[in-house]
């Protein structure tokens, strides 16, 4: 494993200083560290993952990158934050895609709580939880499709998974089978995007130990081992209004930019730690009996272009979001065009790195498919990001509503 | 309400068994594997839940006999003009519930075509393997040993290679061969099998087809080692290992046919191969639809059922339009191979290389189809209580065997443009 790439792959060299690359040089060091324990603990999350996940959020300090200096976190700036979290995010991806995936909704959950109009003793009280001795992970409960109990259309058609209720200073949550991004059971914070009662789009913060909130058995999945998920009956959960951190719907597009960045930078990991295992293979396999070195082939040599043109844009795509989310305001637009790009770099990013990882899967063959080479873990994880985030035609539709002036749907 | 046998299969050559045979595994299929399936990626190693729904099928249903004559106790498919079709529809259904036992169950009989199938029946070595299969009250698993370290898919390269890399040797002494090399992926390996059909050489570097030999090697001879099963992405119900052969003995008669004819009817084996991988595939996508259909027609979105908006619906189109072509192309092969009168010899370049197209385009359309009705379901795609992701980490190896696209698309390139030098 090497470091950025940076002598195949062009990046946004500018924007990556010293302190960036220090960073990404030590999630890497964890990343080889995690992936020299794969064949002895596989994908075992007491042995390997919880232990590597505390390493990596709590003793280097991941999960408080954007908590305030003043509270006792990394304080990175609005401008430079975006593409450090991107880069950290692809780097602890090679060495684990289900921990960059939770890392990814730890880093939104503190972005929403950095965009609230002010920042105040509960907001406060939140970012310090994420400078404690363990994984402080919180998922987002992003809207879905409708499955019976229709709870408010929140977002291209997609339904709120919850109910909330503002009375008073209190807010009632309801909702069945609610599914959280990643580690329902786990998680100690939940970030849920709802409607309230004037139809304003809202992310609400619920503690995890909640009363009312009742969690299923932990769900089987593609991917994504980290993620100990499972679905959430929210039974009248009751929390302070103060718990509401963001409202309107500018906000969940900034929010959902955010999420769109880290997910790509995750899946972009994937694709790179996909890229160091098929670099070995085809460097030392032969074919046809004659000595040939695999790459060395003109069909095979195709093959990897386009694996290596994925990656180009891929990473290209990323870096420049995150170029553009940190520069927000001076260069890059209005908010709805940020937007826009921002969805279609999450229309782009996941399916060519799925598509790089399905690609090298071809050329290694059986050995691709088999656990060993460690590829297909990658390619179960990168598939599972893909489907988790949001239905991909309400994210077309986002793209289509700026470009095309479309004011239905 | 829409059902799976919506989608088109040529109804004027159809096996005349083929309503008894679709029916009776669709049965075997829907009671004893589809409600249990969602538990067999964890045994992968072990096979304890899955050797009971083996049995009912190889057994109690008789279908580990298929091939072999009727007098010897089998089905007499061997025999059959609609073999193709046939064996084509019970492998699809088979993978409809779970792809890997499709493939467990074809791969039982792939090694057997070499000897049971018209017009090259071994009768004696028939006569040899009927007692194991057809008296058994066991399931019983046969494997192809073909795949080897150093070499990849260079074995299933016959038209350029012609068994030249082959490394596992077989040597004549006396009235026996003696047996030595490493294969490695057969599937039914890992403890499985209880009989082999091994591809060796006769002379180690020779392209001479009639230095190929395919040797039947029973499981439990001296000298044969089974590894343990490999893990992988999906495929719980197919085990793969490595397999030794040292020093091992068998028969002189043992081997298929002999000198050139091996070589020959080993083609054929490749033909088959396609054929049954785009049943795999084919099959599996039908029950994709089916969890579809249900999902699409219960979950809300922008306030109707989720097939009920346009957008939705031109992609559900799109997978539709897929598995109806990737069905009828693979019936158009069977036919082919159940017709050499209309269609040539299934070991000929030509079948070899459609074959090769067919095969390959079929399971890209399914990767294709797979990913996209993942994307459709959001995150249930992935969820393994809905199965879809289950069909997409089986159907990938599919693609990725017998050579792989690359290969296929050598042949394929090779027969219909005449290049000389690939």
């Amino acid at each position: 494993m090497s470091s950025l790439y940076e002598d195949y792959f062009v990046l946004p060299l500018g924007l990556i200083g010293d302190e960036e690359r220090s960073l990404g040089e030590t999630v890497l060091r964890w990343a080889k560290e995690v992936s020299s324990k794969r064949a002895e603990h596989d994908e075992d999350f007491s042995d390997l993952l919880m232990p590597s996940m505390k390493k990596l959020f709590v003793d280097i300090g991941l999960q408080s990158m954007l908590v305030p200096l003043s509270l006792g976190g990394g304080g990175l700036s609005a401008k430079r934050a975006p593409v450090t979290c991107a880069l950290a995010i692809e780097e602890c991806s090679r060495g684990d895609t289900g921990i960059a995936f939770i890392l990814s909704n730890i880093i939104c959950v503190q972005k929403a709580l950095l965009c609230s109009s002010t920042i105040g003793s509960y907001q406060e009280s939140v970012f310090k939880e994420f400078n404690s001795e363990s994984p402080f992970i919180s998922p987002l409960i992003l809207p879905g499709y409708g499955t019976g109990n229709e709870n408010p259309v929140i977002f291209h058609g997609l339904y709120s998974q919850v109910r909330a209720e503002l009375k008073g200073d209190e807010i009632t949550i309801s909702g069945k089978d609610v599914r959280p991004q990643c580690s329902g059971l786990d998680a100690k914070l939940f970030c849920v995007f709802c409607v309230l009662d004037d139809g304003n789009p809202s992310l609400i913060l619920v503690q995890g130990d909640s009363s009312g909130i009742q969690r299923s058995e932990e769900i089987k999945k593609t991917g994504l081992a980290a993620s100990r998920n499972c679905d959430l009956d929210f039974r009248d959960v009751k929390v302070p209004k103060d718990n509401i951190i963001l409202e309107g719907e500018s906000a969940i597009k900034e929010i959902l930019s955010w999420y769109y960045l880290c997910a790509s930078a995750t899946v972009c990991g994937a694709a790179i730690a996909a890229y160091e295992i098929l670099f070995e293979w085809v460097s030392k396999r032969f074919i046809k009996g004659t000595g040939n070195i695999l790459k060395e082939n003109p069909l095979v040599a195709s093959l990897l272009g386009e694996i290596g043109a994925g990656i180009i844009e891929a990473r290209n795509l990323t870096f420049n979001l995150a170029l553009h989310i940190g520069d927000r305001g001076e260069n890059s637009g209005s908010p709805d065009a940020l937007f826009a790009f921002a969805s279609a770099v999450f229309l782009k990013v996941p399916r060519v790195c799925t598509e790089v990882i399905d690609r090298s899967m071809e050329l290694m063959a059986s050995a691709g498919y088999a656990s060993e080479w460690q590829l297909e873990r990658y390619w179960r994880d990168a598939k599972t990001v893909e489907t988790y985030v949001l239905p991909e035609t309400c994210i077309e539709v986002s793209v289509a509503k700026h470009i095309f002036d479309i004011s239905g749907l | 309400m829409k059902r799976i046998d919506e989608f088109t299969r040529p109804l004027e050559y159809l096996s005349p068994l083929d309503e008894y045979l679709g029916f009776i595994t669709r049965a075997w299929a829907e009671k004893e594997v589809m409600p249990k399936r969602r538990s067999f990626d964890e045994d992968w190693e072990t096979h304890e839940s899955i050797e009971p729904a083996f049995k009912k099928l190889m057994v109690d249903l008789g279908f580990q006999r298929f091939f072999f004559p009727e007098d010897l106790g089998g089905f007499g498919m061997g025999h059959s003009r609609y073999v193709g079709v046939g064996g084509f529809r019970v492998c699809e259904e088979i993978s409809r519930a779970d792809s890997a036992m499709g493939v467990a169950f074809a791969v039982v009989h792939w090694p057997l075509l070499m000897i049971c199938l018209e017009p090259h029946v071994n009768r004696r070595l028939c006569e040899e393997f009927a007692p194991m299969f057809c008296e058994a009250n066991e399931p019983v698993f046969a494997a192809n040993a073909m795949t080897e370290p150093q070499g990849g898919s260079d074995i299933e390269n016959m038209e350029v290679l012609r068994g030249s890399t082959i490394r596992t040797v077989a040597k004549l002494d006396g009235d026996e061969w003696v047996i030595n090399g490493h294969k490695l992926w057969p599937t039914n390996s890992g403890g499985a099998a209880s009989l082999f059909g091994v591809v060796c050489t006769t002379k180690p570097g020779s392209s001479d087809p009639r230095d190929f030999a395919f040797i039947f090697v029973p499981a439990s001879t001296p000298g044969v080692t089974q590894g343990r099963p490999y893990r992988k992405a999906g495929m719980a119900a197919d085990k793969n290992s490595d397999i030794w052969f040292e020093n091992v003995r068998v028969p002189v008669w043992y081997r298929a046919h002999g000198p050139g004819d091996d070589y020959k009817y080993f083609r054929e084996m490749v033909s088959w191969g396609n054929l049954l991988s785009i049943s795999f595939v084919s099959g599996a996508m039908m029950n994709v639809y089916e969890i579809l259909l249900e999902f699409a027609s219960e979950v809300k979105f922008r306030g109707k059922p989720l097939k009920e908006n346009d957008d939705i619906a031109g992609v559900l189109a799109d997978i539709a339009q897929k598995i109806e072509v990737v069905r009828i192309t693979g019936y158009q092969l069977a036919r082919m191979i159940d017709r050499p009168d209309l269609y040539g010899n299934a070991w000929s370049s030509e079948i070899v290389a459609k074959s090769r197209a067919y095969k390959f385009f079929a399971c890209d359309i399914a990767v294709e189809v797979l990913g996209n009705a993942m994307r459709i379901m959001g995150p249930h795609g992935s969820d393994r209580m809905k199965d879809i992701e289950k069909h997409w980490r089986d159907l990938k190896i599919v693609q990725l065997w017998l050579g792989g696209k690359q290969l296929a698309q050598m042949e394929t390139a090779r027969w219909f443009f005449n290049c000389e030098t690939l």
